[in-house]
């Protein structure tokens, strides 16, 4: 058991290093690393079926101080999603780079990130998150910047600044805790924390800083140049996986190390933000001329809806209505990760075929990569949040949810924002129809397009029809 | 027996569907198994078909018993006239083809014995007919076949609310029950209206004449004798003959058909067209009919008397009108027109009420009920005669008159028919009413008239008007419909409508 | 996995599967692509008279998926749910055999097909949706599946129709969705059931059981072209004929008004509905709705787009049925489900037939066409005549049905001029096409005969599936009281209606 928890970690930190000291096996070490690590996570999958949650004290300091691993069912979900999406990435990875100098650097970068997430949703203290933070920020914005171009840079620069502004905030709230309550231990904080002033602090500087880093509506300003000038894998791993870690702290924070400090309008600012950033992404996605900067906008409405149901967990009474909302909520999270990793590496595949990836010059692209076309489409399904993704079961909930609790204005701004997402999603769609004068000849290449459209799949029908497991698991589990 | 029954309503179909219709001869033979249903099955044999539309009741009646062999010799008298007289079989194909898809629509509405089988019917046949009118690709037939056509669908419509709501109230579709049930005023007005139009009561005829007019004569032989039964059938069986409390409606109905009676002879010595002064002779002879039910509806309890008498009156008048159709195609461009004249002649006086004609038993008959307070009915109905005689003296001449224009192309002629259906007219009055004792009444509304009518030719020339532009057939309510189109609303109304023709952008060519 | 609780399911799964097949075949595998496309629909026709007989028999089958907790896939056939099966697959049946022919020479045939397949898998789920939240998921996949076919011929008109036709569609959607989830918030997730559950509430959920019946009914009005929703259906038209035919008949239409249908009777309850004074507007709507549809068409020259216009119409009298209150009303309105599938899809089929063989696509070009194509246009006359109400056409048993239910419900004073002004407006679109078809001479060329008469008028493909339609469009008017036909399985859905 422990020694999986901590495999998850070291695995893919040992790629980075043996990456980064063998650049030429880049690839194989990358793609081992990868797969070892998503074992690892599987038998620690067995482990919590066998066990329970448990955690793990690294170095055998006592909790308080030293480094704690902790799994849960939460943090398995995120960490299966890390896993499978890394992988099918990975693989794209593996073909994507043209040239050596930019393969060389991606692996042990990615490498690198991926063990920072997986350290993150496993870390049972604040400052290890901060750490992992940190880490992930730092291989995120190297990534960005991997792509070389001018835009690319400038974009890895901002992403940079806005990291280190969120981090500090972040960390601004560890030490008013450290200060007050002698301990980073989360169960040891959650147990002092409550209405005082520090606590409120803490709560409120942390959380400002986690939203800088999870983009949240008006914070989001510097992801859409971030992502979208990254390389289409890098921006696969970024919107799919890095945002979801803001999102995951600022989760674990409410609802465990802060439940009794949280005030009402401090839930109604957040579900404010979410509801503005559902419209606004939305709409920006459907301003965008091209696919990456779309898919971009569309991250930021997406975690709105994500900021929505969190806020309306967190604002909806005790009962099996809000045990149902929770696994909506990770489930939106889950569907989210998928589809926008495989809408990323389909762009990616565009834009290595046709050259460019402006929207209004699709027609015979489209035509000539139907998998890629096929998995575009499942991935804007599960977006707008149709069946059968898991996206529509999500988002039935969340509309129960607000309609539940009276919340009218959020049911018609989600209502609004699934069909500004349809709009865009089928601008891009309407091109796979539209007649091209050149000859269409299909194109199919098992390596560029399975995994995007894998990744669909997952997204769609595998977490359609398939995930109703995830409920009782949360339960159980946490 | 049902085997029979059976063949009468699929005989014209299978002759159809085998593409046997193609041969001439189809159209007479069609009529066979319905001529011997009528011969051989007896009234009262009713087969109920429950998987058959919403359950459908076939068979005889009294009112069938009659209606059936009246419409069995007109459709083969006219199928006979039809064969004899085309030309090439392939190109009379068309015709035949709607000749028997109506026959079949008739034959099923005259041995229905349920609501909707009737209407199926009626239905059936209305539309069929349209192919009747619509013959020839020449000037005129295309706009009389529309003005058909869009009399007849109001007609149904009128009729199917009209059913519907009276089906509802009976609770059931037999005929059996509709007697029971209690149809409300609405019901009969709707009911009143929708076969009005095909009897031709005054302002629903304008489709008549145009329609009598067009075509060939075999197929005005069926409309003005078999399928104006129809409608006449319809009133019988579906107006509250005898229920009381339809008083007003009856009043309503005894004006109607009493102005009726003059309203079309007026109309009628207007035309030059013989075919059309026969229609307006429709629609007098018609009126003159719903005028009695009108009565009927007032005195229930003689309504039995009444619907007897009708129905003789009906066979009488669906016989000698269809004959008349034939012959003056016999006298127009047979070659024996002297032998059809004299036919044409006899007919007329049969129209006439001459005495121991049909036509007179017949008059006779519809005057017997007549209480003394509606006395005055008889007399009205007297002077009618004498303006029927009018009317028809008004036919001869004209008739004599389209000889003249004609050039002669003598072919086969059919006047065997018209005379077997003249008799078979006289069979039927007698069946009835043996011996005819009024005979010195009966003469002298057409003493009367050919007084008149001499009076007539003797005025000056210019008095009798002869050269003054005749009124469009179907007079009052065409004239009114040609100076409602040019009414600038609607105008407006109809261009709105059809505006996006013109903005239609071209044609779009699909893959 | 016993019949009971599979058959459900392996129905859906009969077109799904051959469809998902279909996507990955090599453009030129025709023959591979056609063998599967008919064994599917001929599987599903095996297997939904399993279904039917045993519904008939009272039998229970069920197919229950949790989907997540309180979200159920429930596939279950009721005596409503086995009359809209059976017309869609027998439709199918027919439309697969025409559109193969139809489609002999065109481009992304595999893509076509596959689509066309879910799209009945989708009509067939919605028919058998056991719940409003299974409703919904069908619902929303048929908008989903209809979409490429309705862009297929990539034409700049063809994907502007689709645009529209998506973006009324999926605004249905989700208020429909809304409504759903509104009321599964009210009462808990939801069976229909025949006479509904809805009124045992308490009367303070009234207020708000109205708001979300006025949803349901948004939601599903788009589809069913309720007036002002249906601005969609005459924009896709420019679909290829086959797909017309589907979506005018069966699938798109046909699903919200089949909708309004399961909305009023198995979630609400007639009597509950009534009681509600909801059933009033519904009716209102549906009248004018089929008025304005009439009118819209008289001035249409273009023959798929008049013909659209008259299933705006026409769809409207399931709709009107439902309002009217009467196992005779109810009778008339769920007959006219599958009398107006069959009769519309023969239309739609002739108008195919005329544009792929002579190129004419206008009704101003159909002069004399009726000799030229006999068949096909004899096809076209038993659909138009049905449409007008004429008898023994089934859309005049249908119009019977609905007069007597209006006179039941003592709404006759309103209903029966509709329905005759409606009769009236069908005459005078339809039979002046009749006309120009059967009597007038013929033009001296066609506008582009593809397909030259030869021994039959053009190919048997294409000739055979509206033939078998109209056959059947007379068939159920002249057979309406035999024991198969829709109007007596009507009745038997009205009798468990009320009688519940």
């Amino acid at each position: 058991m422990n020694e999986s928890m901590s495999l998850t970690i070291i695995l893919p930190l040992l790629g980075a290093l043996l990456a980064a000291a063998w650049p030429r096996r880049g690839v194989f070490i990358g793609i081992t690393a990868v797969l070892l690590s998503g074992l690892a996570v599987g038998w620690l999958w067995f482990s919590l079926l066998a066990d329970g949650p448990s955690h793990q004290a690294l170095g055998g300091w006592d909790p308080g101080l030293g480094i704690r691993l902790q799994v849960d069912a939460l943090s398995i979900l995120m960490l299966s999603m890390t896993a499978l999406v890394a992988l099918a990435v990975s693989v794209y990875a593996s073909h994507y780079f043209t040239r050596r100098s930019q393969a060389e650097r991606f692996w042990p970068l990615w490498l690198l990130m991926i063990a920072a997430l997986n350290g993150l949703f496993l870390a049972g203290d604040l400052f290890n998150l901060y750490v992992t933070l940190e880490l992930l920020s730092l291989s995120a914005v190297a990534l960005t910047a991997l792509g070389g171009k001018r835009a690319g840079i400038a974009a890895a620069l901002r992403y940079l600044m806005i990291g280190l502004l969120g981090s500090m905030g972040y960390l601004a709230g560890v030490a008013l805790l450290y200060s007050a309550f002698g301990t980073l231990d989360m169960q040891q904080v959650a147990a002092q924390t409550g209405d005082d002033p520090v606590s409120q602090a803490a709560l409120i500087v942390m959380t400002a800083g986690l939203l800088l880093k999870s983009a949240l509506f008006p914070l989001h300003f510097w992801l859409p140049p971030a992502h979208s000038n990254a390389p289409a894998p890098v921006s696969a791993g970024l919107s799919a996986l890095v945002v979801k870690a803001g999102f995951y702290l600022v989760l674990r924070l409410w609802t465990e190390v802060f439940p009794d400090t949280l005030s009402t309008q401090g839930v109604t600012l957040v579900a404010v933000l979410g509801g503005g950033a559902i419209l606004w992404g939305s709409w920006q996605a459907l301003q965008a001329e091209r696919l990456k900067l779309l898919a971009a906008y569309s991250t930021v409405a997406q975690l709105g809806y994500l900021f929505v149901a969190l806020a309306l967990f967190m604002s909806a009474p005790p009962g099996v209505a809000r045990e149902l909302l929770f696994g909506a909520l990770v489930l939106m999270a889950l569907t989210h990760a998928f589809a926008k990793s495989s809408l990323f590496l389909a762009i990616g595949v565009i834009q290595h075929r046709a050259g460019h990836d402006r929207i209004a010059e699709l027609d015979g692209t489209a035509q000539r990569l139907p998998a890629t076309t096929f998995a575009i489409a499942l991935a804007g399904v599960a977006l707008i949040g149709l069946p059968p993704s898991g996206a529509f079961l999500g988002k039935w909930r969340l509309l129960y949810s607000a309609i539940s609790l009276d919340q009218w204005l959020l049911v018609v701004v989600i209502g609004i924002g699934s069909l500004l997402a349809a709009a865009y999603v089928f601008r891009v769609l309407g091109h796979a129809f539209g007649r091209s004068a050149l000859s269409v000849q299909a194109i199919h290449s098992v390596h560029e397009e399975w995994p995007a459209l894998l990744l669909a799949l997952t997204a769609t029908l595998l977490l359609g029809f398939g995930s109703a497991w995830i409920w009782p698991f949360l339960e159980h589990m946490a | 027996m049902n085997l029979l029954l059976t063949l009468t309503l699929t005989a014209p179909l299978l002759l159809i569907l085998s593409g046997l219709y193609r041969k001439r001869w189809s159209a007479p033979i069609a009529a066979v198994p319905a001529l011997l249903t009528a011969a051989l099955i007896p009234a009262d044999h009713v087969i109920a078909l429950d998987w058959f539309l919403l359950g459908a009741q076939l068979g005889t009646d009294e009112l069938s018993a009659w209606m059936l062999p009246a419409s069995a010799l007109l459709w083969a008298g006219a199928g006979l006239h039809h064969a004899w007289r085309s030309g090439s079989p392939a190109q009379a194909a068309p015709f035949r083809l709607f000749f028997l898809l109506a026959m079949t629509g008739n034959l099923l509405l005259v041995l229905a014995q349920d609501v909707m089988t009737f209407y199926v019917g009626y239905s059936i046949m209305g539309l069929s007919a349209y192919g009747l009118v619509h013959d020839r690709p020449s000037s005129s037939a295309p706009p009389a076949a529309s003005t058909y056509l869009r009399w007849t669908i109001a007609g149904e419509l009128l009729l199917f609310s009209g059913l519907v709501s009276l089906a509802y109230q009976a609770g059931s579709t037999g005929f059996s029950t509709l007697a029971i049930g209690q149809a409300d005023t609405i019901t009969v007005l709707l009911l009143l209206a929708g076969l009005g139009i095909k009897i031709g009561l005054p302002g629903l005829h304008a489709w008549m004449p145009w329609t009598y007019a067009a075509g060939q004569a075999a197929g005005s032989a069926v409309f003005s004798g078999a399928m104006v039964n129809a409608g006449l059938i319809g009133l019988l069986r579906f107006l509250p003959l005898q229920q009381p409390g339809h008083a007003e409606v009856g009043q309503l109905l005894l004006a109607w058909g009493l102005l009726g009676a003059f309203y079309g002879v007026l109309f009628g010595l207007l035309q030059r067209t013989p075919r059309a002064i026969l229609a307006y002779s429709s629609v007098s002879q018609m009126s003159s009919m719903a005028a009695m039910l009108g009565f009927a509806l007032i005195e229930p309890e003689l309504a039995p008397a009444i619907i007897a008498a009708i129905t003789v009156y009906a066979v009488h008048h669906g016989l000698s009108k269809g004959a008349l159709f034939l012959a003056q195609d016999d006298y127009r461009a047979g070659a024996r027109p002297r032998l059809s004249f004299a036919i044409l002649v006899l007919l007329s006086l049969m129209l006439a009420g001459a005495p121991y004609t049909s036509g007179a038993i017949a008059k006779t008959l519809i005057k017997t009920p007549l209480t003394d307070e509606y006395a005055w009915i008889g007399s009205v109905l007297l002077f009618a005669s004498t303006a029927t005689t009018l009317l028809m003296l008004r036919f001869l001449f004209a008739v004599r008159a389209s000889r003249r224009q004609q050039t002669p192309a003598p072919l086969a002629s059919g006047a065997g028919v018209a005379i077997v259906l003249l008799v078979c007219a006289h069979l039927a009055a007698y069946t009835m009413y043996p011996l005819p004792t009024l005979s010195l009444h009966a003469i002298w509304p057409v003493i009367l008239a050919l007084l008149l009518g001499f009076a007539f030719m003797r005025l000056p020339a210019a008095t009798r008007a002869q050269n003054q532009p005749e009124p469009p057939m179907g007079d009052l309510p065409t004239l009114m419909a040609r100076w409602l189109i040019r009414r600038r609303w609607i105008v407006w109304l109809h261009s709105t409508l059809a505006a996006e023709h013109e903005t239609e952008p071209g044609k779009h060519h699909e893959g | 996995m016993t019949l009971s609780n599979s058959l459900p399911a392996l129905i859906v799964a009969s077109s799904l599967l051959p469809g998902l097949i279909i996507f990955f075949l090599r453009e030129g595998s025709h023959r591979l692509r056609s063998v599967l496309n008919m064994f599917g629909a001929i599987l599903k026709l095996v297997l939904v008279a399993a279904l039917t007989w045993g519904v008939f028999q009272d039998d229970f089958f069920e197919t229950r998926w949790q989907l997540a907790p309180g979200l159920e896939l429930v596939l279950h056939a009721d005596a409503l749910s086995v009359l809209f099966v059976n017309l869609s697959t027998l439709l199918w049946l027919v439309t697969t055999v025409y559109a193969i022919g139809y489609l002999e020479h065109s481009p992304h045939r595999s893509r076509f097909f596959g689509f066309f397949s879910l799209c009945v898998s989708a009509t067939v789920g919605l028919a058998l949706a056991g719940n409003m939240f299974t409703f919904v998921l069908f619902y929303e996949l048929l908008t989903l599946s209809t979409y490429p076919l309705v862009a297929h011929k990539g034409t700049p008109e063809a994907v502007r129709g689709a645009r529209i036709y998506l973006a009324y569609t999926l605004s249905g959607g989700l208020v429909l969705m809304l409504g759903a989830i509104w009321l599964q918030a009210l009462v808990g997730p939801l069976e229909f059931v025949e006479g509904g559950l809805l009124s045992q509430l308490p009367d303070e959920l009234h207020g708000q059981l109205t708001w979300i019946f006025l949803l349901l009914i948004i939601g599903l009005g788009v589809k069913a072209a309720l007036v002002p929703l249906h601005g969609w259906l005459p924009q896709a038209m420019v679909a290829p004929a086959p797909v017309s035919a589907l979506l005018h008949a069966v699938a798109v239409v046909k699903a919200g008004a089949f909708g309004i249908v399961r909305v009023v009777y198995d979630v609400y309850g007639i009597e509950f509905a009534s009681d509600l004074g909801l059933l009033m507007p519904l009716g209102i709507a549906a009248a004018v709705t089929i008025v304005y549809g009439s009118i819209r068409a008289l001035s249409q020259d273009n023959l798929k787009k008049r013909l659209a216009y008259s299933t705006v119409s026409q769809v409207s009298y399931i709709a009107l049925g439902t309002a009217i209150f009467g196992p005779l009303g109810t009778i008339g309105g769920v007959a006219h489900l599958v009398h107006q599938g069959v009769m519309k899809i023969t239309l739609f089929f002739a108008a195919g037939n005329y544009a792929e063989t002579l190129g004419v696509h206008q009704v101003s070009e159909m002069n004399g066409i009726g000799r030229r194509m006999p068949l096909t246009t004899l096809a076209f006359t038993v659909g138009a005549l049905g449409m007008i109400g004429i008898p023994p056409v089934a859309g005049f048993v249908s119009k019977w049905y609905l007069g007597s239910g209006a006179l039941e419900a003592g709404v006759a004073h309103w209903v029966l001029p509709v329905l005759i002004a409606s009769s009236a407006l069908n005459a005078a679109y339809f039979l002046p096409i009749l006309q120009r078809a059967w009597f007038r001479p013929a033009a001296s060329s066609w506008p582009q005969e593809n397909i030259p008469a030869r021994r039959f008028e053009t190919h048997a493909s294409l000739f055979l599936p509206p033939l078998v339609t109209a056959a059947l469009a007379l068939l159920f008017g002249l057979f309406a009281g035999a024991y198969w036909s829709p109007v007596e399985w009507a009745g038997l859905i009205a009798e468990r209606e009320y009688l519940r």
